[in-house]
């Protein structure tokens, strides 16, 4: 579910995973006009001219993620992206962004279970720059690796994994959940971040056969967005890219469906005042049949004061503090969850018959979508949101590039807008009935309980 | 290109090196870096269109047509500093209940229509002077408008909502507890600010929301909405006789007394003075703690002061960006942090600097000794080849990148309006920082970055935390760190998460 970043700088990158939905007539009037071609070698090249302002985005996708990480390195995807800064021969340790933020460019990369992006912006003037900087990376990385640089990093990760998870109040739980509902094996059995063993096991061949494996132009696809002259692009792509050999893309085999046997149960306790209520389901994966069904679903059930669970819960019952509820979608299959922050009891046993009874409420409220599903009203409010948060969304040059390449990776199309946003108005209250008896069942599913500690002496 | 180059590398004696060692290497021909030269081009900031409507409030119109969506900001010239004494945390609770049913429509009927529209409305209150943000999908300004001033006019405040809003409020603020960066925010703008009135958190203390009652919300609602404190920003594809119109017809009938600044907020002085010192320790406990957060306050500038453009250069250079020093030590070179930085906060009657990171614990001792010796550093006034280029050409692409978006360009003006100042006064601003010399970032440096005047707030383990301080204050050092010059650390002061003194403060020190 989370991705990770290279630096924590830019909260907005967070919102690559934002899922877009708008009504039907509106699709067929939205287009991002795109030029898509091919070099020898394989690397996709997708522009987009937007000559608003004095602003150019470039934004690389590789094909890897922390699904294909090797046994034993679990979060090694991610270690590598921060790698990715430590410089070549060409551009040594530091330079890489001492050159960039200089020439007045920033940027920063995430990694997720998928996919590895790669992300500049900055005045227009520094397209070459900005694509010199990532041919010379995705050329040589690997040559000039050392064990210091690794060691830089991995102590830098390990740092973001206490403070994105280990010190943050409910991190803990981001842990726990895929372990328990993918099995030994599954490429998403692990989270993201990995963990302090197999990152502490990371060694430099593991560098240099992962950068062998994944880093090369038939893995990768380069979006530029903004304002810059195509012929110019084109020819500085050929440039510093076109040297780089051909290597055959790689082909793998999608695992299994994963499925949950009855309901799993576990139970966490954390530095938290609030005790939380947190249900997993498998669901279907990103952009497949049932996907936008699920982000209605998920928009009904928590998407403001007037949701269905908010209001029971929050404003009826008077159980719980706080609820969301979404799809959080994946290429191998996504994940349905709903929390709930309950209000908190005097003690674990009260704490415990809360979630108990938060757990009945959620349960009625589910079966009362599997028999009707979501009303007009709740698809009119859902596709009027996402169309909002859709074009806020495409301000960012940063945000454009980077959907390009993710309707690639995902419809083999940059120009999916049609596509995506067309899958929303098909939604119906029957769709969305039926994808909710296949997906929210009741046996079936994850239940994890996080409970504050018990508190000792009074302290607060 | 190549002369480009040249000159930009002649200013990294490493590169230069690192170049010459791979050509000797492999024997290959030079890379050479495309670097362009640092644009310097002044960026055009748009003028707003302003109007004043029939009832008072002033309207600040900025033109966008890059998508088909209207975003608003009402800036209300109050902020949580106009909190009376023992009623911390009262405006924002007044602003939490506007949109609880209004005019017509109960709390989640207003919730279901704002939905429905494709919009948003979003509160948010401030020091100085809170918003109340409306974003909306361009086909349903109308409506969503009727939504907008009937939270503005008529909100209900019924007690069925405040009763649950007040009982959320109360369970936020236990949360607030559980985040250690949030509570080192919270205990330091408390030790920092003592008793000026940006001392306190917008949302409160949980004592003081525990005493608020509805008369009072509705007290502090009746003195901040008024149309004479308030400015509305609005950014679309509009005609402005037209879009004037709209707004008359909904905002005819608002009326208000005028508006006055308390006393406190204008006229207190800084809680230091221009006294010295003394270096202050605070330390909050979280049992067990994973990491160690270190958030260091020093002195900063009101948001009018001249020296702002040369003091934000300054603090880009020291903790502003990913290359600034203190990431660079603190992260890339002793590896025990996700990340160190550091940012300015002016406000209109004083201002402060924070450098902040959370550091992993067993570092704790390092982490602290090398934010001071990033200080000291800092503080002896020298700037680096190329710093001040990086920090120009970062403030002034930041700059293009706020005017991509439409939240980006009203921030651009929303402190301006808050402050009653020209509309444009950041055209002042900006042409003083792409005009800063070295000189003036050294003279404000040497001034500023003062390590004997910080108040040092650390949130994590306490015994940890104390071992740190016992190592340091011994060996004049960390282990893997250097010496500090001339340093000695005060006994540590013992608080809670909010801020108040721990009964067993005097302990260990003694």
């Amino acid at each position: 579910m989370p991705e990770h970043h290279k630096s924590n700088r830019l909260a907005g990158a967070a919102l690559a995973a934002l899922i877009v939905a708008l009504p039907g007539s509106f699709a067929a009037a939205q287009k991002i006009a795109f030029e898509r071609y091919t070099l020898d070698n394989g690397l996709t090249v997708i522009l987009h001219e937007d000559h608003r302002l004095p602003r150019v985005a470039v934004n690389l996708w590789y094909y890897v993620g922390s699904k294909d990480e090797p046994k034993g390195r679990s979060g090694f995807a991610h270690l590598f992206e921060h790698l990715m800064f430590m410089g070549t021969k060409n551009v040594p340790i530091g330079q890489f962004d001492n050159i960039m933020e200089g020439a007045g460019g920033s940027n920063n990369a995430t990694t997720s279970s998928d996919r590895t992006n790669y992300f500049e912006s900055g005045p227009g003037e520094l397209l070459e720059l900005f694509l010199f900087l990532e041919a010379d990376r995705m050329t040589g990385l690997s040559r000039a690796m050392t064990l210091e640089k690794l060691n830089t990093q991995r102590g830098v990760v390990r740092n973001e994994r206490r403070q994105s998870y280990e010190n943050r109040p409910y991190g803990q739980l981001w842990l726990e959940v895929p372990a328990l509902i993918y099995p030994a094996g599954h490429p998403y059995h692990h989270p993201v971040i990995g963990s302090h063993t197999d990152l502490d096991n990371a060694a430099v061949s593991d560098v240099i056969d992962f950068f062998d494996g994944f880093y090369f132009p038939a893995n990768a696809s380069l979006a530029i967005a903004g304002d810059f002259d195509p012929e110019k692009a084109r020819t500085l792509v050929k440039k510093y890219f076109g040297a780089i050999p051909l290597r055959a893309k790689i082909t793998r085999k999608k695992p299994p469906a994963p499925t949950i046997e009855g309901v799993v149960r576990k139970t966490l306790t954390d530095a938290v005042e609030l005790p939380l209520a947190c249900f997993v389901w498998h669901s279907p994966a990103f952009y497949s049949e049932g996907d936008a069904d699920m982000d209605i679903v998920a928009s009904a059930l928590a998407r403001g004061k007037s949701s269905r669970l908010y209001r029971r819960l929050v404003y009826d019952k008077k159980l719980a503090q706080d609820v969301s509820a979404y799809q959080s979608s994946s290429l191998l299959g996504s994940k349905f969850i709903i929390q709930v922050f309950a209000l908190p009891g005097a003690d674990t046993k009260e704490n415990l018959e809360r979630l108990g009874a938060i757990e009945r409420e959620v349960d009625a409220v589910i079966a009362e979508l599997r028999e009707g599903g979501v009303t007009a009203r709740e698809i009119g409010r859902a596709r009027n949101s996402t169309e909002s948060a859709f074009w806020s969304d495409l301000e960012s040059l940063e945000e454009k590039a980077d959907l390009l390449n993710r309707y690639l990776f995902h419809f083999g199309n940059p120009g999916a807008v049609e596509r995506d946003l067309g899958r929303y108005s098909k939604v119906t209250a029957d769709s969305t009935s039926s994808w909710t008896k296949k997906v929210l069942k009741p046996n079936g599913r994850l239940i994890l309980h996080v409970l504050p500690e018990e508190k000792k002496g009074g302290k607060q | 290109m190549m002369a480009t180059a040249r000159k930009t590398l002649a200013g990294s004696l490493l590169l230069a090196v690192a170049v010459l060692l791979a050509g000797c290497a492999g024997g290959k021909e030079r890379v050479v870096i495309p670097i362009p030269p640092a644009s310097a081009a002044p960026v055009s900031l748009p003028e707003p269109e302003t109007f004043r409507l029939s009832s008072g409030l002033e309207v600040w119109l900025l033109h966008s047509d890059h998508i088909p969506v209207v975003a608003a900001s009402l800036i209300v010239r109050s902020g949580s500093s106009f909190d009376p004494k023992g009623k911390e945390g009262l405006l924002s609770l007044a602003m939490d209940m506007m949109d609880e049913g209004a005019g017509p429509r109960s709390a989640l009927e207003l919730a279901d229509e704002i939905q429905f529209l494709g919009a948003g409305i979003e509160f948010s209150t401030g020091k100085d002077y809170s918003s109340i943000d409306l974003q909306v999908l361009r086909r349903n300004f109308g409506p969503a408008l009727d939504l907008f001033s009937d939270i503005l006019l008529r909100p209900k405040f019924s007690d069925k909502e405040w009763e649950r809003v007040r009982r959320l409020s109360l369970n936020s603020l236990k949360q607030r507890g559980e985040r250690p960066t949030t509570v080192a925010r919270v205990v330091g703008d408390r030790l920092y600010y003592g008793e000026h009135p940006y001392s306190h958190p917008e949302d409160g203390y949980s004592s003081t929301v525990q005493g608020i009652n509805l008369e009072e919300v509705k007290k502090a609602y009746s003195a901040a909405l008024a149309p004479g404190n308030c400015v509305l920003l609005i950014t679309g594809d509009f005609e402005p006789a037209a879009l004037r119109n709209e707004l008359e017809k909904r905002f005819a009938g608002w009326k208000g007394p005028p508006a006055t600044l308390p006393e406190k907020a204008v006229y207190s002085p800084h809680p230091q003075g221009d006294e010295k010192g003394p270096l202050r320790l605070a330390v909050v406990d979280k049992p067990g703690a994973a990491q160690t957060v270190i958030r260091i306050y020093l002195k900063g500038k009101r948001y009018e002061s001249s020296s702002v453009p040369s003091l934000t250069l300054a603090n880009t250079i020291f903790g502003g960006t990913f290359t600034s020093r203190l990431n660079s030590n603190l992260r890339e070179e002793k590896k025990i942090t996700y990340g160190a930085s550091s940012g300015l906060a002016s406000r209109r009657v004083w201002g402060h600097l924070v450098a902040t990171s959370s550091v992993e614990s067993g570092a704790t001792a390092l982490g602290i000794s090398e934010f001071f010796r990033e200080l000291q550093e800092m503080g002896r006034g020298r700037l680096r080849k190329g710093e001040l280029r990086k920090a120009a050409s970062t403030q002034r692409s930041r700059l293009i990148k706020n005017l991509e978006t439409q939240a980006g360009l009203l921030g651009i003006y929303s402190t301006a309006a808050a402050l009653n100042l020209e509309p444009t006064e950041r055209r002042a601003f900006y042409a003083a920082m792409a005009a800063a010399d070295e000189k003036s970032l050294e003279a404000i440096s040497e001034k500023t970055y003062r390590w004997k005047d910080a108040l040092v707030v650390l949130v994590g383990d306490r015994g940890v935390i104390d071992e740190a301080l016992d190592e340091l204050r011994k060996n004049g050092r960390a282990k893997g760190g250097l010496p500090l010059k001339k340093f000695q650390l005060p006994p540590a002061k013992y608080f809670n998460r909010e801020g108040l003194p721990e009964a067993a403060s005097t302990g260990p020190d003694k």
